[in-house]
């Protein structure tokens, strides 16, 4: 097995409070709800990147939770073209955004459907954003479980690797229902030989899940 | 990778029940794309190519079901695997077995009108769905479910190719299907993507895609014997990348396309010169097709004979990457590749070489590619050999 695999960093975003490296990074301390929770960590991360505003519920997690693990990776200008992989999961898939885009459909009178919506009614739409914003073009893959899959997610990326499809990957579960943001990201990269390197096998994919 | 087998199952589609069906008329010229008018989708006609639903329902009530009830993909999910696992010997409940799904919006119509009555809206989730065919087959593992747009039934089956290489399953059934909904039809809308007339792929006439709806299922396994296959059939290598340009328009240069196909071709050990075929994506909107025509022949494929099957069966979404790619392998067996359907002259601005009649070909390689919203791209290739 990889055992020159490691997490270079990774990030979870769930009800209101963000942790990166198991470390706090933010708490929506008035609840007021993710879309102004993800405009206060926007912010903090303190990026210039409009296209963030037009992005739906599932794809702001998703870009937040990418810049967090890349803010702490090891040289995050690597993390970009075809050897950078992508692979997200989730429960709902888009159908977040899915019942606002049906809720047009249905009732005409009101909002016409618009493809600004109907663009985002794909769970892998969230990959093309991260995709886009860093340039990313290599291997990339969005599944759909009841939970996040540990033993999937390391099997499926260990053989990225393995094969030599990729050399750095985003992955871990990115989920958004019923106005409930559910997140973890890892940044998996090959060992770079230093000390205190999180390995990348399931014992520490579970601890650090089950830590958020 | 070793030796990966695979074999087609069962088509359904605006063409018919069976992959017979499907393979002669498309060889015939024939399309299943119709002007729909129809207010349970849209006040506005369209055109698509639907699936008769007192056929399915005939069909599935033969089956004898019984409780509880189906939706109207279930059924069809339910019909193709089952028709194609038939003298296979396949066992879904066993260990070593999985059935991967493929599908864009799933259920999504259960969000709609007396749907709401019919279903609950739990039914929407695509692992809902898995579970009620889980159920029906009585599937030893949860199935593996892909949802990525457009590519999501190419990726399915490069996915199978890589679990079979890894060892994890001896036989994986992969699935794809997609059905025309209210949803589908007013979104393409309000991207002014349906065209104003059927499609035609690669045609200086093209306005705008199709849709579609079926379900196609193809087997692979590391046993030669599960194939149905007269000579064997295998995957060779696929990819999957992403343009890293726009989240809805294909990319300008198609280079994410014909990187796709450039790593395929590599981990498959060949050359573009030894490709006798390609099943392309061709969904007949404007910038779709010509990013094809570059990226094909960035790849040095501007001579290969290629096709699309969407002016013949409507752009199935989820499903398309298995219907394809299940008449991609009977291309190959019956060595005749098939018309692209709705192309009369080229409208694209690089050269590729569009078949207009069915033609008989002795080739042994096949490529078949495609192309989805969020700028994902997937290539895979086949083989065939004569060694038993």
């Amino acid at each position: 097995m990889n055992s020159n695999l490691i997490i270079s960093s990774y990030a979870a975003v769930s009800s209101g409070s963000a942790h990166q490296c198991g470390n706090a990074w933010c708490d929506d301390l008035n609840q007021e709800g993710f879309n102004s929770f993800s405009r206060m960590m926007y912010k903090k991360l303190n990026l210039s990147y409009p296209r963030f505003y037009k992005m739906d519920n599932l794809c702001k997690l998703a870009f937040i939770c990418s810049e967090l693990v890349l803010e702490k990776a090891g040289n995050r200008a690597l993390v970009t073209g075809p050897k950078a992989a992508v692979m997200l999961s989730n429960h709902a898939s888009s159908l977040d955004t899915d019942r606002l885009f049906n809720d047009t459909v249905s009732n005409q009178e009101n909002d016409l459907p618009s493809p600004a919506v109907f663009v985002y009614t794909l769970p892998n739409i969230s990959i093309g954003e991260i995709c886009i914003k860093n340039k990313i073009k290599g291997e990339n893959a969005f599944f759909i479980f009841d939970g996040f899959d540990v033993q999937f997610t390391f099997d499926y990326v260990s053989e990225l690797f393995q094969k030599g499809r990729a050399e750095t990957c985003i992955c871990g579960w990115c989920d958004f229902d019923l106005g409930k943001e559910d997140a973890f990201f890892m940044l998996v990269e090959k060992s770079t030989l230093l000390n205190n390197q999180l390995v990348f096998d399931v014992d520490t994919i579970e601890k650090l899940y089950k830590k958020k | 990778m070793k030796n990966i087998f695979v074999s087609s199952g069962q088509v359904i589609s605006a063409l018919g029940f069976t992959t017979e069906e499907n393979f002669r008329k498309i060889e015939n010229g024939e399309t299943g794309i119709k002007h729909i008018h129809d207010d349970r989708f849209s006040k506005f006609p369209f055109f698509a190519a639907c699936i008769d639903d007192e056929q399915i329902n005939s069909r599935f009530e033969a089956m004898d079901n019984g409780e509880p009830s189906y939706t109207r993909l279930e059924k069809l999910f339910i019909l193709s695997i089952s028709g194609s696992l038939q003298q296979t010997g396949i066992n879904l409940k066993n260990a070593d077995t999985l059935l991967i799904i493929a599908s864009t919006k799933g259920n999504i119509n259960v969000l709609e009108g007396k749907n709401q009555d019919l279903f609950k809206p739990g039914r929407a989730y695509l692992s809902e769905l898995a579970h009620v065919i889980q159920q029906y087959f009585g599937l030893f593992h949860k199935p593996l479910i892909v949802c990525n747009a457009c590519i999501s039934g190419v990726s399915a089956l490069i996915y199978a190719s890589r679990l079979i290489s890894a060892g994890k399953y001896r036989h994986i059934v992969v699935t794809g299907g997609d059905i025309v909904s209210a949803f589908t039809v007013a979104g393409f809308m309000a991207f002014k993507a349906i065209g104003s007339s059927a499609c035609k792929p690669y045609d200086s006439d093209r306005d705008g895609l199709s849709l579609g709806e079926g379900v196609a299922t193809l087997i692979v396994s590391a046993d030669r014997n599960m194939s149905n296959t007269a000579v064997p059939v295998k995957i060779l290598g696929g990819s999957v990348t992403n343009d890293a340009n726009h989240i809805s328009g294909p990319s300008r240069t198609g280079d994410g396309l014909s990187s796709a196909i450039e790593t395929a071709l590599t981990e498959s050990e060949l050359v573009a010169s030894q490709i006798g075929y390609i099943s392309a994506h061709g969904t007949a909107t404007p910038f779709n097709d010509e990013m094809e025509s570059l990226a094909f022949n960035t790849a040095g494929l501007q001579q290969v004979p290629v096709n699309s099957f969407k002016g013949a069966l409507g752009h199935t979404l989820g499903a398309a990457g298995i219907i394809e790619s299940v008449l991609t392998i009977e291309s190959l067996i019956r060595k005749t590749v098939l018309p692209s359907v709705g192309f009369r002259n080229s409208g694209v601005s690089m050269p590729i070489r569009v078949i207009q009649a069915a033609q008989k070909i002795q080739f042994n390689y096949a490529l078949k590619t495609a192309s989805g919203f969020g700028g994902c791209n997937a290539a895979v290739l086949f083989s065939k050999t004569d060694e038993q």
